[in-house]
């Protein structure tokens, strides 16, 4: 019987791993959909300096979650420089919560060492 | 510590991590401090109590163009969101506690002959003859817990000088100890709101200094 709870148990761990959100699931738009997430705005520069990416890395990286509709671009000009300011959306937020939920069961249905 | 913890952490790490950002160029510091100088500096004055939020309101329109205008060009501009869902839920309870004494006031349509209303009355009083203390220990408790959680001594320091400035203010021999002429003495303990003021006005000037020289502008654009 424990051999059948654990086929089911590695079934339900592949289903959750399948329905990752593969938007999500980069390492890169996770840690930015991170800082977006526990943001109101945050502006290119403060993004390039944290995630470490170059421009053009975080450039494709943005323009995908804007794809999806997790992200929302907004530019103004201070003082004659330009500042592109990112804002998470509630798909955006939604995303990432349900994308935690997944990973914490996906990691609950691995085997600890 | 287990890859679930790691996961469940990334949020409350991440948002640490902003808070910090927020706060290391001290113009937070600089720009509150002035406005507690001026709320201060109103109380002092007698001005209107209905007046007393400008200087609030000049901190929540100056601290945002500040960064945008000499942080952002630097090391980039973030606004921390919506405190943790512990904090909102406590705050929202406050409120829904606040607004059901109003209600319950206004509904009780017997006028100053209603036990509830006068009630309220004394509440308001004693609230009113303890204002500096209650908002100094109220304060001073979030700025020091604020502190402690995001590991930043100063906002510590100042949420300690907050409640001492609170428990100063009760002192009523100060408007007649001063040497110069207050308008209400009963309001002189603003003065110690002025002098913390002050204080994490200069600590703030002195951090946004040393943040401009170790950050000298980009020149490439976004």
């Amino acid at each position: 019987m424990a051999g059948a709870n654990d086929k089911v148990d590695l079934q339900v761990g592949l289903q959750a791993i399948a329905d990752l959100d593969r938007t999500v699931h980069s390492p890169a738009r996770l840690l930015i959909l991170a800082v977006l997430y526990v943001s109101e705005e945050v502006d290119f520069g403060f993004l390039l300096g944290r995630t470490g990416l170059t421009r053009g890395n975080l450039s494709s990286h943005m323009a995908r979650l804007e794809e999806e509709g997790y992200v929302t671009v907004q530019k103004e000009f201070v003082a004659l420089r330009p500042l592109t300011l990112y804002h998470i959306t509630r798909q955006g937020r939604r995303a990432f919560s349900a994308y935690r939920r997944q990973m914490l069961s996906v990691l609950a249905s691995l085997p600890e060492e | 510590m287990n890859s679930q913890m790691v996961v469940e952490n990334l949020e409350n790490d991440v948002r640490r991590e902003v808070r910090r950002a927020y706060y290391a160029d001290g113009l937070f510091d600089l720009v509150y401090g002035l406005g507690i100088v001026f709320i201060s500096m109103m109380v002092l004055s007698e001005i209107a109590i209905s007046l007393w939020f400008l200087p609030v309101l000049y901190a929540i329109v100056v601290l945002p163009a500040a960064k945008k205008r000499w942080v952002q060009p630097r090391v980039g501009y973030v606004k921390p969101g919506r405190p943790t869902r512990t904090w909102q839920g406590l705050m929202a309870a406050l409120t829904a506690l606040l607004l059901a004494g109003v209600l319950i006031t206004a509904l009780s349509g017997r006028g100053e002959q209603s036990p509830l209303l006068q009630g309220a009355y004394r509440v308001i009083g004693w609230v009113m003859s303890r204002f500096g203390l209650l908002i100094g220990l109220i304060a001073g408790a979030a700025t020091a817990w604020n502190g402690y959680s995001l590991g930043l001594k100063r906002l510590m320091g100042y949420g300690g000088g907050m409640a001492l400035a609170g428990a100063l203010s009760t002192w009523r021999g100060l408007g007649v100890a001063l040497p110069v002429h207050l308008a209400a003495p009963e309001r002189s303990g603003a003065l110690f709101f002025a002098l913390l003021g002050l204080a994490m006005a200069g600590v703030g000037a002195a951090l946004f200094g040393r943040f401009v020289r170790e950050h000298p502008l980009q020149r490439e654009e976004a």
